[in-house]
């Protein structure tokens, strides 16, 4: 009886390794884990599980409240960021505000396991410490633009205590926007990566990221000392604009020279749109599916107004036809109109005004629903704008002549006499160059945000919803479920 | 008659039908031969079955002069005087005397005990006479079960023991039941524990019904305590039939009924459909939709399209007998169920074998259970319907069903209408199957030895295995839907549970003293590992993972422990005063080191007052009384595993580079559980057993407070902290109090015995504490892409319901204008025929944070009802379940019943506002600017108490005399009737299923519709 007795007890053992993972004790060794740490950094700014910022979701919030685009009507989130009735508990913003400190808190990891990692060169180290630096920076950008005043994280939790972080003061997360971008501008960063590398952040990234952030914050010889870093050595950097402005959305000129951070997507990882394990999910994006029209299988869920179309077309070319770059961000009904190989009229309806920029429209239709097209964080004509920008706002309004030219020559547009213009002229010039140029970009809001012209345009485009629009809606409020779990936490000020 | 009785039994094992007449013959030769004595013969038969008794006693009062009733029940007697009187006499039988006066031949019918109460009931690791039972248990019988209509063993308890509650986990055919005992006290996990034949198994679903020889619930921590931590949600200890001493009994039972869908909704018909369609376009002041206009087709009523009228079958043979040393009992049972929803099936085989053999001391024996599951399951469903049953019920009548130019032959929704997946294509394009293979094998060896001393060694696997299949052909559906390559996945998963049990038990009685004790340590550990891949681009006509595009393969493995030491003693003094006092200590591999080990204590007592001389003396018409009390704590590790380790998330990936490739990511997405330890449920019960009339008439009550601490719960940390997932924490504490009454009434009146038994419960739950002061934990959704309906919050049950209260229709536009704050209007786009909304929170704007307490799916109290009567062959079976002041949230009028998204819509929408100023349906605007729609709006509660006929059976047992001649001891035929009606307010399908997960209790959102069933079927015993 003893012997059975035994037999039961013998294997006590109550520790088992979790064997489908490894530990943060055992991971975080070697070169290859920190690098592969860095990869999930970048994860978060295309993962749809987790309102990736430039994903399908964040992408319709940043255009759907703007006087061009408004939302389908059945999602309620999206429906509600579009037409003002946004409140703390919508899962949208949540979601986004989530996904932001997902990425830091990835960044983190790289940056503070970053010395333990052995055999290491330290210029390697020193190279992806900054990588990792900069889409932490980009997240807070990200962060304080859409929700003002939040916490800042730059350690890893070590105890549960730490879990609870008051806000910081909108300047204070600027500050370390600064200078994250900053380490990165100033790094051993390449300027230039080899193919294999393209879509990863460069030196110049940092360097035009940080005069982003300077102009925002309209200190704007800062901006301007930046962005002159990269436009006064397009010899040395390659940066340039492409002759034909439909070139940038055709798929065929991905990371071109005017990419200056563009966002990945491709059929690679596994076949899974939604779901499944990280793994199994497919690197491509839905963005396309979910804007197409109904007759092509789209969910139509990011609509134009007529007001963008408005905006696209209010000047021709020097030969009289149409702006391209509104015939490559609309498709509407025009001579000639083709869309997923139909006749415009014919297909979609004499009225009807869809979106061209960055869909499969050469193809019949949005296919299994992948779209490889990739997204652009900041395009090199955005560097040249907002250089413009910097020096007009300077008083230096003919510095920005040449630069606005370049915009207009490539969009065809006739030469017009731009010597002698005042500050609000060349102001309004860029205003409008900057809309039509970056429509269905995601960037059009801030920039309104910015030259506090928000309502003025949201009220005066008699959009859907354009009447519940007030202040308060110039920045998401901060999450319900932030607010309910953290003691510390305390809602932004119109809210 | 010892000789022939062995020559007879010989015989059978040759041949059963054979021996069936040399048996007559037997009989009639000894009638014959003993015919010239005083002999007296007959047969002795069980009132309830109408089976004869075997080893019945038959004694000449005031002699010793007595026989038993042979292996067909039947005994012959001398007997000297003819006006002696017989007793006749078997263990849990009432005994019956009758005076011979002369008669040659007296057939006596023995009739069941009725005195419960000292019944044998088994307890953990043992059994326990009734009277001696100091916590709160309840049981059912077989006969108790209704298996005949029940063809699920959750659905056969639905109601009927007092605190245990079943909902229906939905329709579909071979899907179970969610069984919880009082209450829910954990936010992870309320499964009870439930045990085979005393092995764990994971749910009950896969059980013949027809194999349950009883069902023991452990309520209270007393009764619970020796499983521990395993027990804080109750037990359930299922015993199977097992052999009994005699020749060997066949018994075949075979079914055949119909099932349909209880009920449908009520939706629109296309011409009713283009009439609300264009009604809310025209108040949006848009032009109707093309499909309003022009429909391909007349109208499809989809609901009947997927929706069907599905046999199901059920044959199930046992055989069962033994000897002294020996005992058998094996079944086979098949069970084939066609879904009421088209395509889908389930079929099961169960093949049991229970067996015991005694030499000496020892005594070993096993229970081995195979079963094989087999489902045709509903299948997922692109787009906006979520699966089949809501695209059936979103689908606008105007679509066709076919279009024979599309790639794979289905029509479906187009144009600028909302994406509704075709159910009658997804039916038939999509093939989902689900094989479930299952080994339940648990042994044992037993020794007595000195005087009371019992050791017993358990040894017991279950080995579970899944097998996935889902294949997607390339189609086209519609304008919204197109897959342009055949798909498999397939994935294969395989879980292995072995528990060893030692235990030592020692029982003795000393004069009034008995005493009963036992230790024991036990270990289960359980294994898991599962592998799944998919291919995409497979050539038409392979149904296999092999040489496609896109192949992904993923797999899974975890390993859990838990090791126990456990102690009972019980000691009870002249069957009045008992005390027991039970302790299990458990480690569990889930937990850190340091917080691995929890202990789990419980004490009860209880006095039998009614056997105390002064009450014996006061003469009532009261057989029992007892009194009960206990208190104890019980454990909960339901985690998961490796929760307290810092974990390295793989493969989370970025396209890199000019073409792009993966670069594969790898990172730590959340915080682990900081110094996580054992929950527990801490539990004080009083109770009363009460049997009345010489057991006509018996009593249970309990009152109890269940109060869990250290909850286990995944609590929000701030999202600021950028973990993915939350992780556990030990925090909050939840309370549930209740109350339990179970009667039982047995009644002869002239040749009709009946019987009713009834319970009802009532159970308060209330969230007591959760972490952080402000914490509120989200729960479901009951809408698509909507925001949760239910949390949990300090105060409130868990996940009630929290939202905006409605305040009926602005009827006129000084009401619209009324609405208002400080003069700014409150619903700013509010028109007449609009919702008026509560601004709670007062700060002049709807939105979610103007939520409020509105109910909570719990009920007030629930009960069942089951009245059993029979008349000479004829028997008669009803039983019915209900539930009082549960609210549901009817998720499927979120969709139906507001007209803002291009589907088809509730009949309801016909009697809006807009058609009907009188009114309470709001007007229809398909911009819906007013937000009439929302889904955090209380207009989708609903009332969802119930009482539900659940079974009707009528069965008729054909006289003994007719079918012995075809040498058949019985022979029943019936008809049954289950979930033939259920009255309720309800407007969903049905209002006992709710979607997944705690927080889903009382959510109604396109879930699988409950069916109701006629069977037919015979009974037939050899």
């Amino acid at each position: 009886m003893g012997g059975l007795v035994t037999l039961s007890s013998c294997s006590d053992n109550l520790e088992f390794g979790n064997p489908n993972k490894l530990t943060t004790e055992s991971f975080w060794q070697t070169p290859a884990d920190l690098e592969s740490g860095l990869a999930t950094v970048y994860n978060t700014l295309v993962d749809n599980n987790n309102a990736g910022y430039w994903e399908i979701q964040a992408m319709q919030l940043k255009e759907n409240r703007t006087e061009n685009f408004i939302a389908r009507n059945d999602v309620p989130g999206r429906f509600a960021v579009a037409t003002y009735k946004n409140s703390p508990s919508t899962a949208e913003t949540t979601g986004m505000f989530k996904a932001m400190y997902i990425g830091i808190f990835r960044a983190n990891q790289v940056i503070n396991y970053a010395p333990q990692i052995k055999n290491i060169d330290e210029a390697k180290r020193a190279q992806l410490v900054a990588e990792a630096s900069f889409l932490r920076g980009l997240n807070y950008f990200n962060l304080v633009n859409e929700f003002g005043s939040v916490p800042i994280f730059t350690d890893l939790v070590k105890d549960q205590s730490d879990y609870f972080k008051e806000k910081s003061t909108e300047e204070e997360v600027w500050s370390q926007v600064i200078a994250d971008f900053e380490l990165a501008a100033t790094s051993p960063l390449p300027e230039i990566y080899p193919a294999a590398l393209k879509g990863r952040v460069t030196k110049n990234t940092a360097i035009a990221y940080l005069g982003k952030a300077y102009l925002y914050r309209k200190e704007w010889a800062k901006a301007e000392e930046q962005f002159a870093k990269l436009v006064n050595n397009e010899g040395t950097n390659g940066f340039g604009l492409l002759d034909d402005y439909a070139q940038l959305f055709d798929g065929k000129h991905e990371n071109s020279k005017e990419s200056v951070f563009e966002i990945q997507f491709s059929r690679v990882g596994g076949a899974t749109i939604w779901g499944g394990e990280p793994s199994q999910r497919t690197r491509a994006t839905t963005m396309a599916q979910e804007c197409a029209p109904g007759e092509v299988g789209g969910w139509f869920e990011l609509l134009p107004t007529k007001t963008l179309l408005n905006a696209l077309t209010k000047e021709k070319t020097v030969d009289g036809d149409f702006d391209p770059r509104a015939t490559t961000t609309l498709a509407w009904n025009y001579p000639g109109s083709r869309y997923y190989n139909a006749d415009f009229a014919t297909k979609f309806g004499a009225n009807a005004i869809w979106i061209r920029k960055n869909q499969n429209w050469w193809n019949n239709d949005e296919g299994e629903w992948k779209s490889e097209l990739n997204e652009y964080a900041m395009r090199y004509a955005d560097v040249l704008l907002m250089l413009a920008e910097a020096q007009t706002m300077q008083g230096k309004v003919a510095s920005a002549i040449p630069l606005v030219k370049r915009i207009r020559d490539r969009a065809k547009l006739s030469s017009i006499v731009m010597t002698g213009w005042s500050q609000t002229q060349m102001m309004d010039e860029i205003m409008h160059q900057r809309n039509v140029e970056f429509a269905r970009e995601g960037i059009h809001w801030y920039d309104l945000r910015r030259w506090g012209t928000l309502e003025k345009v949201i009220k005066g485009s008699l959009r859907e919803g354009y009447n519940n629009y007030s202040a308060k809606y110039n920045y998401f409020p901060i999450p319900e479920s932030e607010l309910n779990n953290n003691p510390k936490m305390t809602q932004n000020a119109n809210w | 008659m010892k000789t022939m009785k062995n020559v007879n039994q010989i015989l059978r094992i040759k041949s059963f039908l054979m021996s069936r007449l040399t048996l007559s013959l037997f009989i009639l030769i000894s009638c014959v031969s003993l015919q010239a004595q005083n002999t007296v013969k007959g047969s002795v038969i069980d009132q309830k079955t109408s089976q004869t008794i075997i080893g019945a006693s038959v004694l000449v009062k005031g002699t010793t002069n007595s026989t038993m009733t042979d292996a067909d029940g039947n005994y012959v007697l001398n007997v000297s005087d003819p006006n002696a009187i017989l007793v006749f006499s078997y263990i849990g039988y009432l005994k019956v005397e009758e005076a011979v006066n002369s008669r040659k031949i007296l057939n006596v019918i023995l009739k069941e005990e009725n005195n419960t109460l000292d019944e044998v009931v088994i307890i953990g690791y043992g059994t326990i006479k009734k009277s001696d039972m100091t916590g709160a248990v309840a049981g059912l019988k077989a006969s108790q079960l209704d298996s005949q209509s029940n063809t699920n063993l959750g659905s056969a308890i639905q109601g009927k023991i007092a605190g245990v509650t079943v909902e229906s986990a939905g329709g579909a055919p071979g899907s179970g039941t969610k069984i919880q005992i009082r209450g829910a006290g954990s936010l992870n996990n309320n499964n009870p524990l439930i045990l085979v034949d005393d092995i764990a198994v994971a749910s009950m679903n896969n059980l013949n019904p027809n194999d349950i020889e009883s069902i023991q619930v452990l309520k209270d921590a007393s009764a619970a305590a020796i499983y521990g931590s395993r027990a804080a949600n109750g037990v359930i200890l299922i015993t199977t039939k097992s052999g009994k001493k005699g020749d060997m009994k066949v018994s075949f039972d075979s079914s055949f009924g119909y099932a349909s869908v209880a009920k449908k909704l009520d939706l629109l018909n296309q011409e009713e459909w283009a009439k609300v369609s264009t009604a809310a376009y025209t108040a949006a002041g848009k032009q109707p939709l093309d499909i309003a206009l022009n429909p391909e087709v007349t109208g499809i009523n989809w609901q009947n399209e997927i929706y069907r009228t599905a046999p199901i079958k059920n044959y199930s043979l046992g055989l069962s007998g033994g000897s002294d040393n020996v005992k058998y009992n094996m079944s086979l049972s098949y069970f084939n169920q066609e879904g009421v929803i088209k395509e889908t099936n389930y079929d099961r085989v169960n093949l049991r074998v229970k067996s015991e053999y005694k030499k000496g001391i020892f005594k070993i024996g096993e229970t081995v259970m195979l079963t094989k599951e087999k489902r045709k399951d509903l299948p997922g469903v692109p787009g906006q319907g979520s699966n089949v049953v809501g695209s059936a019920i979103s689908m606008i009548p105007g679509f066709a069903i076919y279009d024979e130019n599309a790639v794979g032959g289905y029509g479906g929704a187009s144009g600028s209408v909302t994406d509704i997946f075709n159910p009658v294509a997804a039916l038939n394009l999509f093939d989902v199957k689900n094989d479930y293979y299952q080994a339940l094998i648990n042994t044992f060896a037993e020794a007595s030895f000195f005087d009371g001393f019992k050791y017993k060694l358990n040894v017991g696997a279950t080995i579970s295995e899944h097998k996935a299949y889902t294949y997607t052909p390339r189609y086209e559906v519609g304008g919204f839907f197109k897959n342009l390559k055949n798909t498999l996945a397939e994935g294969s998963d395989m879980n292995q549970y072995y528990q060893i049990e030692n235990t030592l038990n020692y029982s003795k009685t000393f004069g009034k003293h008995s005493v009963n004790l036992l230790v024991g340590h036990t270990v289960y550990e359980n294994k898991f590992r599962s592998i799944s891949g998919s291919v995409s681009g497979l050539p038409d006509g392979i149904f296999v993972l092999a040489g496609a595009e896109d192949p992904s393969i993923v797999g899974l493995a975890s390993e859990s422990k838990l090791l126990s030491f456990l102690g009972r003693a019980i000691y009870s003094y002249d069957n009045k005063y008992i005390v027991t006092a039970t302790f299990r200590r458990d480690g569990s591999s889930r937990f850190s080191p340091e917080n691995k080990w929890g202990n789990f204590p419980s004490i009860s007592a209880a006095w039998g007052i009614g056997r105390e001389d002064f009450f014996t003396k006061l003469d009532l018409p009261i057989s029992e009384l007892k009194l009960r009390a206990s208190y104890g704590v019980l454990g909960n590790q339901e985690i998961g595993d490796y929760q307290y380790l810092g974990l390295i998330s793989p493969g989370i990936s970025y396209a890199m580079g000019e073409p792009n490739s993966l670069w594969i990511g790898n990172i730590q997405q959340e915080y682990p559980a900081i110094g996580l330890k054992w929950e527990s449920t801490a539990t004080a019960n009083v109770g009363i057993d009460l049997s009345m009339w010489n057991g006509q008439l018996d009593l249970t009550a309990d009152y109890f407070q269940k109060n869990t601490t250290d909850l286990l719960l995944r609590v929000p940390i701030p999202l600021s902290v950028g973990s993915s997932n939350d992780p556990y924490t030990n925090a909050g504490e939840v309370s549930n109090k209740g109350f339990e009454l179970g009667l039982t009434y047995n009644k002869k009146v002239g040749e009709v015995n009946f019987s009713v038994t009834s319970n009802i419960s009532s159970i308060k739950n209330r969230v007591e504490d959760l972490s952080t002061g402000s914490q509120i934990l989200a729960g479901s959704s009951g809408s698509f892409h909507g925001a949760a309906v239910t949390y949990s919050k300090v105060g409130y049950p868990i996940y009630s319901f929290f939202l905006v209260k409605t305040d009926g229709l602005f009827r006129t536009q000084e009401e619209v204008d009324a609405h208002n704050l400080n003069g700014n209007p409150i619903q700013p786009r509010a028109q007449v025929g609009d919702i008026r909304y509560v601004d709670l929170n007062g700060d002049g704007q709807i939105d979610g944070a103007d939520r409020q307490y509105r109910g909570s799916a719990f009920p007030d109290f629930e009960y069942g009802l089951r009245l059993q009567a029979d008349w000479k062959g004829i028997d008669v079976t009803i039983a019915g379940q209900g539930t009082q002041g549960n609210m549901i949230y009817n998720g499927n009028n979120t969709d139906l019943a507001t007209v803002r998204s291009n589907i088809n819509y509730s009949s309801a929408t016909l009697d809006s506002y807009t058609f009907n100023p009188n009114s309470n349906f709001p007007r229809l605007d398909i911009d819906d600017l007013n937000d009439n729609g929302a889904d955090y709006s209380d207009r989708f509660l609903e009332n969802g108490s119930y009482f539900r006929i659940k079974t009707i059976q009528v069965g008729y047992t054909i006289p003994n005399s007719l079918t012995q001649k075809l040498a058949i001891d019985r022979c029943r035929l019936y008809v049954a009737g289950d979930n033939l009606h259920t009255f309720t307010k309800y407007t969903g399908y049905n209002p006992d299923v709710s979607s997944t997960g705690l927080g889903g209790r009382g959510i109604d959102y396109k879930s699988y519709p409950l069916s109701k069933t006629i069977t037919f079927g015979i009974q037939l015993n050899f």
